[in-house]
């Protein structure tokens, strides 16, 4: 280090990190949740956006280039591309939400116990967790949606189940990181119960540092739903979940091209307008 | 080149129309022959050129090369490269010569005795004899494959002389010849047989025009050329080794992936040109297609009668008139296939259209669920009869191929309009598997492939109830029918071929009779290839691929 | 591995005193100890789970054996046949304590489904799938460190707008992604070939960039997350204060810490790339484990899967291992959070 330069004053010094920091531009978390907005509105209310049925078939107007009169075109059976993708936000979105919390919960659990718990307790949670981690997720979701039928629920499950290993892990770290931080401490010498320890320090504490995380999972849940569609393993015809019209449309990849972008940008936008808005939270939640 | 007798003058143009429609498989053969001709050809020499190497993907990947181990259709579309059989089917279901040079049939149809080629020798270097194919007779008899049920009803191989032998059967069968036609049902080298069945998987040994060099259950199969092959069956181009020096069979089962490879070039041929991307060939002047309806059950709805609502026949039939296939047909299946009224295939001896017990009718339709008592409607339009909802469920293959998938949707929709509500269930192979053999799925597509009428029997007669100790079936299909079985029974019998084809037009006119399934459409071989590929033709006993008469224009 | 401890404790300890460097020693080996027991015990549950698994899914594998996928007309004496030639009539504890002795000799039996011996399966087929998978690592790490540093340096817009192409490559379906990419660089611009033969180079490119692109989005999602995280802390003020440039600050002090969660995502990458490569080697028709995998779980070939689930574990537990040290090594701060 060189002495004789004179050391740059604070103040600079912390502009300077200020401009590294990667705030989200001001109306990016308004555009994701406008996004998000339209997309729930779709999930909840498909009649009221779509202009056709998801399933009626107009078997003269097969594979028509997208229109006026069909803005994502039709597919293979007439059917309009526009509506059945309003229609299958529904299950998207359920596959997405459904898969994460289901990861989240399992995660929570596996986390809290092994983070809060004693030695041998941690030590055979961590074990578990382990053990679920190096088992190839698609066998596992495969060989759940075998069992149990394919569905969107199932595919939830199937989904959420080869995620929690990822959440129980990165939780149980925050959970030992957090258990012996100073605020923690103080709360036990002013003689608080365990139960308001956990609930209103421990668990907001652990969990919103893991927000991006969250909507992230909601992204990749839609994705590998779509990969067990892809598979034949994903909701059943004549659903419109996403990944189901992606797998499907890869058929006539070559000659209708209409039938695979408009689903692979929906999921694409769902997931990034998730991921906006969850890194939103999280920089307000770390310097409100 | 000398035309065959077999094939019928040539001069058709190989026009994609008139391949497609469902010509007779002679015209076929013609327009694949025609390849060989001037006017087919516009700046390639017409003289098939010896050498090259033909780079083909194929659709599904063999997991076994030895056919009597693993007899499922991707082993046996390939097993003409490298083996050959006693007999030779045709394109009208004659039996012709092939490695037997003649045959007897005792007259109580017990015994057949073969007189065998003399210059036959597999490529391995054993001599082809009666000893040869007495031990691939003993073969199949002990192994456990769908082989041996092709030959079910035979009892013994005796070696009558160092080239005759004999094959005695249980009970006259009149599908033995057709049997020993089929490619699942090969002549192999008794010195690779007893290599043992892993090592037999990858390197078995034929007399046939190729013979295997490298073989990857995921990758594919190289073959190199038999330099001492001399003669094929009657319907092939020439003589002597095959004209290509080398074939890489390549397997690619992602659709749009093989499309790719065909056209940037990877490949010179693919199998498995699907119908979705009939466009794409269609746009592409330097892909040319050849189709061909593959032999057996072809693809049908099944509907399982041990199951309600389908007990009744009644709702059976109205569920046949409901759907619309000619619609599926134009659209799904983009009008490259042919109306179907035929629990087998256009292409299958003794093969007749019943148009009559399959049209669609929806106002028949909704006569029948009336007259069945399904006369209630719910809030969502279904008919209901005592409170309960009219419907079933199609249990739907986890891979299957996108234009059934389609056809099974659209049936969803026009039964919904005679008030029938259609769930789909999809399984994974093994678990779509169980419930067809557990008779525990309601409707379900289904197709076999075999080069004989008598796959119904196999199929259709009630012998398939039998129950296994774990609750499985023989047969997945339940037909139940005395009237059937005795047909059935009767055309396994009958030695007079006029006999049994009206016995076998008997048997698909009581299957129409009975409403138990609603055909689709033929299964197809669908070839594409790129200019620089000539003489790609099909084995008519099932119309799988031949590469003997292929050669490649040279400079490619 | 003293290295590793070493570098641990020389933050602890003032000077590594022979005292220090005997602990050390032996702490080390009670580490090594530790985690050859528990990688030991997760490849125990990963074949126990396999096992259960696999029985509990309905399929008979003997009519899958005798069928050879059609499989009508096969008797009842066929079938037990099968079922006595593969062992499959034994009790289910029998048939499961005999694969856990099979597999602990390093014994993986025979799969019915392949038709050959399970260890040459695996032999030849690991190969491929490891290669696509550690280039594919490599390419996404590459990929990520180059646009986040590019990004970082970008001001605000650059970064909001980073962050967005990150989400969205993260966010890519690998068939969707593998069959655009076949469009325009096989069929259209004919660069590269659309069938991916083993050992050819330019038939990797697209698979690897298929694997590693969705990956290189999720690693530098984290990597900006934590270099953010880095460059507010006390370290790299005091390191601005002395004076240092932007860019020394970031490549000498931030990059340094920002690396080691990343570091430790890459281990999960690598089992998740295991499963992305079973999409993908379908996608280009490339041999290896995915497609394996694939075929094992059609055929209910309980063997097969668990071996091929055993290989893809013991990767996992690897790399595992791997990302831990590497984390001590390149921030030995972090591993005290460990």
């Amino acid at each position: 280090m060189n002495i004789e330069q004179p050391p740059a004053p604070l103040a600079a010094a912390l502009r300077q990190g200020q401009r590294w920091y990667p705030l989200p531009a001001r109306w990016l978390p308004g555009l994701a949740l406008a996004v998000l907005a339209v997309l729930a509105w779709a999930a909840l209310f498909p009649a009221t956006l779509a202009p056709y049925s998801p399933t009626d078939m107009d078997t003269n107007y097969i594979l028509q280039s997208p229109s006026w009169r069909h803005l994502f075109g039709t597919d293979e059976n007439g059917r309009d591309v526009f509506s059945r993708a309003v229609h299958g936000a529904h299950d998207s979105l359920a596959i997405g939400v459904l898969a994460t919390l289901i990861g989240l919960g399992l995660g929570m659990l596996c986390g809290f116990i092994g983070g809060l718990g004693g030695r041998a307790l941690d030590w055979a949670v961590t074990r578990f967790v382990e053990v679920m981690f190096a088992f190839p997720s698609i066998v596992l979701a495969l060989l759940f949606i075998t069992v149990f039928g394919n569905g969107a629920y199932t595919t939830a499950v199937a989904v959420g189940l080869s995620m929690f290993p990822g959440f129980a892990r990165v939780i149980r770290t925050q959970v030992r990181v957090q258990k012996n931080a100073e605020y923690i401490n103080a709360s036990v010498a002013l003689g608080r119960s365990p139960r308001f320890i956990l609930v209103r320090h421990l668990v907001p504490n652990v969990m919103w540092p893991l927000l991006a995380l969250f909507t992230l999972g909601i992204g990749q849940s839609i994705i590998w739903g779509a990969a067990l569609g892809y598979l034949g393993m994903g909701a059943a015809p004549p659903a419109s979940e996403w990944g189901l019209l992606l797998a499907s449309g890869k058929n006539f990849i070559y000659s209708a091209w209409w039938l695979t972008l408009f689903p692979g940008l929906l999921i694409a936008a769902t997931s990034v307008a998730a991921t906006a808005l969850g890194r939103a939270l999280e920089s307000r939640n770390r310097n409100p | 080149m000398t035309a065959h007798p077999l094939l019928p003058p040539s001069g058709f143009p190989t026009t994609l129309h008139n391949v497609l429609r469902r010509a007779p498989l002679w015209a076929l053969v013609a327009t694949l022959a025609a390849c060989s001709q001037p006017n087919d050809d516009k700046q390639a020499p017409s003289q098939p050129v010896s050498g090259g190497t033909l780079r083909f993907a194929i659709s599904e990947v063999v997991k076994c090369l030895d056919t009597v181990q693993y007899a499922d259709r991707a082993a046996g579309a390939i097993a003409q490269q490298y083996f050959e059989n006693l007999v030779f089917q045709d394109e009208h279901g004659q039996i012709h010569p092939w490695l037997a040079a003649s045959w007897k049939v005792s007259d109580d149809g017990l015994t057949y005795v073969f007189t065998l080629r003399q210059d036959k020798v597999f490529s391995d270097g054993t001599p082809f004899n009666a000893e040869a194919v007495k031990a691939n007779i003993d073969y199949i008899l002990q192994s456990t494959s769908w082989t041996r049920t092709s030959l079910l009803r035979v009892e013994s191989a005796t070696v009558l002389g160092p080239y005759t032998v004999a094959i005695k059967l249980l009970e006259p069968d009149s599908g033995t010849l057709e049997a020993l036609a089929d490619p699942i049902v090969p002549m192999q080298s008794p010195t690779a047989l007893a290599q043992g069945a892993k090592q037999n998987c990858s390197t078995p040994a034929g007399t046939g025009p190729f013979k295997v060099a490298a073989f990857d259950q995921q990758t594919g199969v190289t073959f190199v050329r038999n330099e001492h092959f001399t003669q094929g069956p009657p319907i092939v181009a020439h003589q002597g080794p095959a004209y290509l020096e080398k074939v890489e069979y390549r397997f690619i089962t992602d659709n749009a992936a093989r499309l790719a490879a065909l056209q940037s070039g990877a490949v010179d041929a693919i199998e498995g040109a699907n119908v979705e991307n009939t466009a794409t060939f269609q746009a592409d002047p330097s892909i040319t297609l050849i189709t061909a309806a593959r032999k057996g059950i072809a693809d049908v709805f099944f509907l399982n009668r041990t199951q309600a609502p389908w007990t009744d026949e009644r709702v059976r039939k109205a569920f046949i008139h409901a759907v619309d296939v000619g619609t599926s047909l134009k659209t799904a299946f983009f009008g490259q296939y042919a109306p179907l009224y035929s629990p087998i295939s256009s292409t299958t001896t003794y093969h007749i259209d019943r148009p009559e017990y399959y049209q669609h009718d929806e106002a028949k339709a909704n006569a029948l669920l009336d007259e069945a008592g399904w006369t209630g409607r719910d809030s969502e339009g279904y008919r209901t009869q005592g409170g309960q909802r009219l419907g079933s469920t199609f249990t739907l293959a986890a891979s299957e191929v996108p234009a059934l998938v389609s056809t099974v949707q659209q049936a969803q929709q026009a039964l919904k309009k005679v008030g029938f509500k259609l769930d789909i269930q999809q399984l994974d192979g093994a678990s779509a598997l169980a419930s067809a053999y557990g008779w525990n799925y309601a409707v379900v597509r289904l197709s076999y492939s075999k080069n004989s009428p008598d796959i119904q029997r196999a199929l259709f007669h009630s012998a398939g109830g039998a129950t296994n100790a774990d609750g499985s079936h023989k047969s997945p299909t339940p037909v139940l029918d005395p009237t059937l079985d005795h047909l059935l029974e009767q055309a396994t019998r009958a030695g007079d071929p006029q006999q049994r084809q009206a016995l076998y037009e008997q048997v698909q006119a009581r299957i129409g009779e009975l409403g138990v399934l609603l055909p689709i459409a033929d299964q197809q071989t669908r070839l594409a290839y790129k200019p620089q590929v000539h003489g790609l033709r099909l084995w008519p006993a099932s119309n799988y691929v031949a590469l003997y008469d292929v050669w490649l224009a040279p400079g490619h | 591995m003293s290295w590793v401890v070493f570098k641990r404790h020389r933050k602890g300890l003032a000077t590594l005193t022979p005292l220090g460097a005997h602990l050390g020693a032996r702490l080390a080996l009670w580490r090594l100890a530790t985690q050859g027991l528990s990688a030991l015990l997760v490849m125990f549950g990963v074949v126990s789970v396999t096992f259960i698994a696999l029985r509990v899914v309905p399929g008979d594998p003997a009519r899958l054996i005798a069928g050879g996928g059609s499989g009508i007309d096969v008797s009842e004496v066929v079938l037990q046949q099968i079922r006595e030639q593969y062992g499959l009539n034994r009790p289910l504890l029998q048939q499961y304590l005999s694969m856990l002795y099979d597999f602990g000799r390093g014994q993986f039996g025979y799969s019915y489904i392949m038709r050959d011996d399970i260890g040459s399966i695996l032999q030849r087929y690991l190969g491929p799938t490891l290669l696509l998978a550690v280039t594919a690592l490599a390419c996404a790490w590459l990929l990520a460190l180059a646009f986040v540093l590019w990004s970082a340096r970008g001001g605000r817009l650059a970064s909001a707008l980073g962050a967005v192409v990150e989400t969205l490559s993260a966010s890519l379906p690998h068939f969707w992604l593998g069959a655009l990419l076949i469009m325009l660089f096989s069929v259209q611009l004919r660069w590269l070939p659309a069938v991916s033969e083993p050992g050819s180079v330019p038939g990797l490119v697209m698979p690897v960039l298929t694997l590693a692109l969705p990956c290189a989005g999720y690693l530098a999602q984290i990597l900006r997350g934590s270099l953010a995280n880095a460059l507010q802390a006390p370290f790299a003020l005091s390191a601005r204060a002395r004076g240092e440039s932007e860019w020394g600050v970031l490549l000498r002090h931030a990059l340094r810490h920002a690396i080691a969660p990343a570091i430790s995502a890459s281990a999960s990458f690598f089992g998740a790339l295991i499963s992305g490569a079973v999409v993908v080697e379908s996608v280009f028709s490339r041999p290896g484990l995915g497609r394996v995998l694939m075929l094992g779980v059609d055929g209910r070939d309980i063997q097969l899967v668990a071996a091929v689930v055993t290989v893809a574990a013991l990767l996992y537990v690897i790399a595992n291992l791997a990302a831990d040290n590497l984390v001590r090594w390149v921030d030995p701060g972090a591993a005290h959070e460990h």
